[in-house]
């Protein structure tokens, strides 16, 4: 998935598992992110890492569906982090009061 | 009974010639007989004298004075002579005593000069003393009241003109500065006040553009809500969806303008009034400097005022208290003045005890004598002198009262005794 065309991509280190979010993220890559979510839970490693460093647009969509991805793995028992988050992120989950469900604000 | 020696004494002026008599017979012998016989002829004449007087001559006859009273007997006179035999002793006495009397009594004479003259001086140095001590208060009470009446005090509000004020002037003149003081930090007060008063409208207009900025908050909040739900009204393509959008948009940037103009209007209404403030700050603090030269030009002179007041007052609080100490030593003086009573009073115990005890004694002794003497020339006569009031002194013992008469008085039947007079007491009279 090439993240220039609004996918994420997801990566192996060992148990952990790395998602990155591509520059454009909204509606129109949810379904995709919602995929790799769910092909994540079948692996079922022990860490999924939600690598954000190249993320520069989001809409009200991509962060619902980033609240469903961070439950879901909270349910399934993964560890999952967020790292490199922009100003962007924060400030789009937080105008919609979904920082603290999607993990985004601890 | 006349003895052998007083007739040989009576007869004592005739002896010579009776012996040149009985030595006759044998003066013519002396050339005839033995010159041993003519020895003891001689030798027994004064005897034979003597024996002639003694045993053939009468008696002398008593000599009467011109003074003696004819009336009386040569008897009555020899047995008078006799009585009055130890007179001329008692009278030797009365001169003695006399003179000695005389000698107490100079002494006693030399003791009062000395005592008036130490009161004469002790009333004079307490009056000088007196005199001083009033000076000195006076002197004192002008010094007080010259802290109230007239002083030189340099400096101050009318002090700078260098005049002389009084202690009363001086503090109306701090007085009048303190409250030209006072009235100007009433007028900063109230200039604060002003500036606390732009201050709360100051601060009500930050507290509406405040209230404005959260109001904008809002609106950023509801765009960004609108911006991050437009990928979703894409998705939809619904016509209404944009036309809807657009409203919202549209009364939200109608919103945002109407908020940017009170703001702007709050933002005019905090620079006029921080400008006000501004002015009247600068006026506030014109003023104050003002104030402030204007007060330092009053209180720097009138401090030097102050500081020369307190040295005026110090020094004439020093004067004063030299006059106390002076008062204090005249007060001294006085009193050490008036133990002259002491000294009057211990003179009069040494005149008293030797000069008048003695003489008392003495008059006592010889008044005895002479009462014992007159009873002896006339038995008659009981207690002679008892109230005789002709004589110089009478002195009473145990109630018992004699009188040393001259010898020219005649002494008078005594008087009973009076029971008050038993005292027991010795008094001069």
């Amino acid at each position: 998935m090439d993240s220039k065309m609004g996918q994420v991509k997801l990566s192996s280190e060992g148990k952990t598992a790395r998602l990155v979010f591509p520059a454009d993220f909204r509606i129109s890559g949810a379904k995709a992110f919602m995929a790799t979510v769910a092909r994540v839970m079948r692996k079922k490693p022990e860490a999924l890492i939600l690598d954000a460093a190249a993320l520069e647009r989001v809409d009200g969509a991509a962060l619902q569906a980033t609240v469903v991805a961070w439950r879901a793995m909270k349910n399934a028992g993964i560890a999952v982090r967020w790292e490199n988050c922009p100003a962007s992120l924060v400030g789009g989950a937080r105008l919609l009061g979904l920082a603290s469900a999607s993990g985004i604000d601890p | 009974m006349i003895t052998p020696v007083q007739k040989l004494r009576s007869h004592s002026g005739r002896l010579p010639l009776l012996m040149l008599y009985l030595a006759l017979p044998w003066l013519w012998a002396v050339w005839i007989v033995p010159w041993w016989v003519s020895l003891v002829a001689l030798i027994l004449v004064p005897v034979a004298a003597a024996m002639i007087v003694v045993a053939v001559f009468p008696a002398p006859l008593a000599s009467r004075r011109a003074s003696d009273d004819i009336q009386l007997s040569d008897a009555q006179i020899e047995k008078m002579r006799e009585a009055s035999s130890g007179l001329h002793n008692l009278l030797e006495r009365w001169s003695t005593l006399s003179r000695n009397t005389g000698v107490n009594l100079e002494s006693a004479r030399q003791q009062v000069d000395d005592v008036i003259l130490h009161s004469e001086a002790a009333v004079l140095e307490i009056t000088n003393s007196f005199v001083g001590v009033t000076r000195k208060t006076r002197t004192q009470m002008e010094y007080a009241l010259s802290l109230l009446q007239q002083a030189k005090v340099p400096g101050g509000n009318a002090a700078q003109k260098n005049e002389d004020l009084s202690l009363p002037e001086y503090i109306r003149a701090s007085e009048a500065m303190l409250k030209s003081l006072t009235a100007r930090l009433l007028h900063f007060s109230e200039t604060s006040l002003e500036l606390v008063q732009r201050q709360e409208r100051v601060r009500e207009q930050t507290r509406r553009i405040d209230d404005l900025l959260d109001q904008m908050t809002s609106l950023a909040g509801q765009v960004g809500r609108f911006a991050l739900s437009t990928s979703a009204m894409v998705q939809g393509s619904r016509r209404d969806d944009f036309t809807n959008m657009a409203d919202k948009v549209r009364g939200l940037s109608q919103a945002a303008n109407d908020l940017s103009r009170e703001v702007r209007q709050s933002l005019e209404g905090i620079k006029d009034e921080m400008s006000g403030a501004h002015t009247a700050l600068n006026n506030m603090a014109r003023e104050a400097r003002t104030a402030a030269q204007q007060t330092i030009a009053e209180v720097e002179p009138l401090g030097k005022a102050m500081l020369a007041k307190n040295k005026q007052v110090a020094d004439i609080l020093d004067r004063i208290n030299v006059a106390g100490n002076e008062i204090q030593q005249d007060i001294n003086q006085i009193i050490i003045a008036m133990q002259f009573q002491d000294i009057i009073q211990q003179k009069l115990e040494r005149l008293k005890t030797p000069v008048f005890t003695q003489v008392l004694d003495a008059l006592r002794s010889l008044s005895d004598e002479t009462r014992f003497l007159n009873q002896r020339i006339n038995p008659k006569l009981l207690d002679v002198s008892g109230m005789t009031k002709t004589g110089p002194f009478r002195v009473a013992r145990s109630g018992a009262v004699s009188t040393a008469s001259t010898p020219e008085e005649q002494p008078t039947p005594a008087a009973p005794k009076l029971p008050g007079e038993s005292s027991g007491k010795i008094e001069l009279f």
